[in-house]
């Protein structure tokens, strides 16, 4: 079931669309494409209706998570295919073949077999083969998913500059670091709908919603009891188990979701003597390494985490099994109801 | 077990192979009918296939891609004529390509004669051996991943477009073994044929009347001579197929 969703995507903007499997991302970009039909509705692209249009009369050009590279033609023939497909043919297609591979830097590979490629080289000559088509409207669909950590870096660079291209790009991905490093706008889809939709740092800061919040990646996500502060100025209390979270705002049902940002917890080895009113003693049950700093697991009744960064992992001498301390402020607790 | 079942083909093949001294086969090779009659079964059989490609190839396609109603029952259909003895094939063709028949009346009319003629030849080649293009071009297109379709499409292909430039390079190695499967049961047919047109005389034909006639080792010349010239086709068709293998994803 999709819908309703109602998307405007002006020129030049970089739209994207955030959610898990089955939240009807892709069934959406499918029905764009004219490769799934809808009951009711209307995609206007360019002031034209193009929902009762095939697939190649719409100029939506559509980047698969595992591009379909054509395997019996070069990387030029697959950069050139939509261009014969308009009836280009000679010097006219053969430069805006070789200009297209130099803009997404595969002019080294046109000889080469899809087969002989690596992933990235393999997305990048599906993006140039789709800007070939100059399409009106640009579907990036999960792009980077399958792609390791190195290329994906890349190929995000890569994808920033299609900017200047000035196309609308909707974007779907599963990735909450893929959408606020690439999107203009974040929506959140979730069962075929679109819950949030605004400034990707806005929509991750402040989801306005639990699924949006798990969305955005925060893993201090706990439910809970409320019981709101007599009045403005006391804070409300938030009981998670035994624990009892204190935070700030206005608390006004007796249930409701806490969310804390890992990285405003604080750990300490000793009993810190602090301004936050949530402080609690724990065990490390789990330490990650990261990308940038170290994720800390501390059972403190429930797990929580912290994220800190690997010069003070390294100075604390923190490992499993350690006892520890935790404090985070009133004001680093968001709450949903 | 296996090299049982083996030897079960290989065994009367090999017979029959070596029954005959190469002597035999030069002097069958010179025999004006013989040659006429292998020369019958090869370029009817050939031509029957090409033009019924035309039609069988497309509709491998739609069975491969579409969703329609009945397509179970149109699957069933064309397997049909590999069910049924061969003899009854060419009787329920006959029916329809006689002379009294309406195709037959309408066909006459266009100076066309399918009974005792190459025509009617064709057309029972035809019938016996069509499921073999169609089910090996079926199996070609289901093997296109579809993606590939829907990327040409999404690039601005036409779906003829799609269909020359994409699913045909890509299932072009079952649609060619479908060709030569075709080609191969159309040649070797005798039941169907011989119920429609026993004149001109097409090879499997000849061999049944040569034993008839004269005894097993007529029958064994004809025979030695048609699967040998039947094996240089096929090598060189396999060879052709071999040579224009696309990498598929």
């Amino acid at each position: 079931m999709l819908g309703p969703l109602n998307l405007n995507v002006p020129k030049g903007e970089h739209l994207v669309l955030l959610g898990p499997s089955g939240s009807g991302k892709s069934l959406f970009l499918e029905i764009l494409c004219g490769f799934a039909w809808t009951d009711s509705g209307s995609v206007v692209l360019n002031g034209e209706e193009i929902l009762g249009l095939r697939p190649d009369k719409r100029k939506v050009g559509l980047v698969m998570q595992h591009p379909a590279l054509f395997p019996h033609l070069t990387v030029a023939q697959n950069i050139a295919y939509s261009l014969r497909a308009n009836g280009i043919s000679g010097k006219y297609l053969k430069n805006e073949v070789l200009y297209l591979a130099e803009k997404c830097k595969v002019d080294h590979l046109l000889q080469r077999n899809p087969e002989s490629l690596s992933g990235g080289e393999i997305q990048r000559v599906s993006i140039a083969r789709t800007l070939a088509a100059k399409p009106k409207l640009l579907l990036l669909d999960e792009p980077l998913s399958s792609l390791d950590v190195q290329l994906r870096d890349e190929l995000r660079n890569f994808i920033r500059e299609l900017k200047e291209e000035d196309i609308p790009v909707l974007h779907v991905t599963h990735d909450p670091e893929e959408a606020i490093r690439l999107a203009d706008r974040v929506g959140v889809m979730h069962e075929g709908k679109i819950v949030q939709l605004g400034d990707p740092v806005a929509v991750m800061r402040n989801p306005s919603n639990p699924f949006v919040a798990k969305m955005s990646g925060t893993k201090n996500y706990f439910k809970a009891s409320i019981i709101p502060g007599k009045s403005e100025a006391e804070t409300n209390i938030g009981k998670v188990g035994k624990l009892n979270f204190k935070f700030t705002g206005t608390a006004d049902s007796t249930v409701g979701f806490l969310l804390i940002d890992e990285n405003q917890i604080f750990i300490s080895i000793e009993k810190p003597v602090t301004s936050s009113l949530n402080v609690f003693e724990g065990t490390i049950n789990e330490i990650n390494r990261m990308h940038s700093g170290t994720e800390i697991t501390v059972d403190i009744g429930v797990n929580i985490i912290s994220r800190i960064t690997d010069e003070s992992f390294i100075r604390m001498q923190l490992f499993t099994g350690m006892t520890c301390w935790i404090a985070f402020k009133a004001t680093a607790v968001r709450y949903i109801c | 077990m296996a090299a049982i079942a083996l030897l079960f083909v290989v065994a009367p093949l090999l017979s029959l192979l070596f029954s005959r001294s190469p002597l035999d086969l030069v002097e069958a090779a010179s025999d004006k009918v013989i040659v006429q009659s292998i020369m019958l079964s090869l370029s009817t059989s050939f031509i029957t296939t090409l033009f019924a490609g035309l039609f069988a190839v497309p509709l491998a396609w739609l069975l491969a891609r579409k969703r329609f109603r009945f397509k179970g029952f149109v699957s069933g259909i064309i397997d049909l004529p590999v069910m049924i003895p061969h003899s009854a094939a060419g009787i329920a063709v006959l029916g329809i390509v006689n002379r009294e028949s309406l195709l037959g009346t309408l066909a006459s009319e266009l100076g066309i004669s399918f009974v005792d003629r190459p025509a009617g030849i064709a057309v029972a080649m035809a019938f016996v051996s069509i499921p073999f293009l169609i089910n090996a071009a079926r199996d070609g297109f289901e093997a296109v991943p579809l993606k590939l379709e829907k990327a040409a499409q999404n690039l601005g292909a036409g779906p003829w477009r799609v269909f020359f430039t994409i699913s045909l390079p890509l299932a072009w190695r079952s649609v060619l073994s479908g060709f030569v499967m075709m080609f191969a049961r159309g040649m070797s047919e005798f039941g169907a044929v011989v119920i429609i047109a026993y004149h001109p005389l097409t090879a499997p034909v000849l061999i049944y009347d040569r034993f008839n006639a004269f005894g097993l080792k007529a029958a064994q010349e004809v025979s030695v001579l048609f699967i040998l010239v039947s094996l240089l086709v096929f090598v060189a068709l396999r060879w052709i197929g071999k040579n224009n293998q696309h990498v598929r994803s």
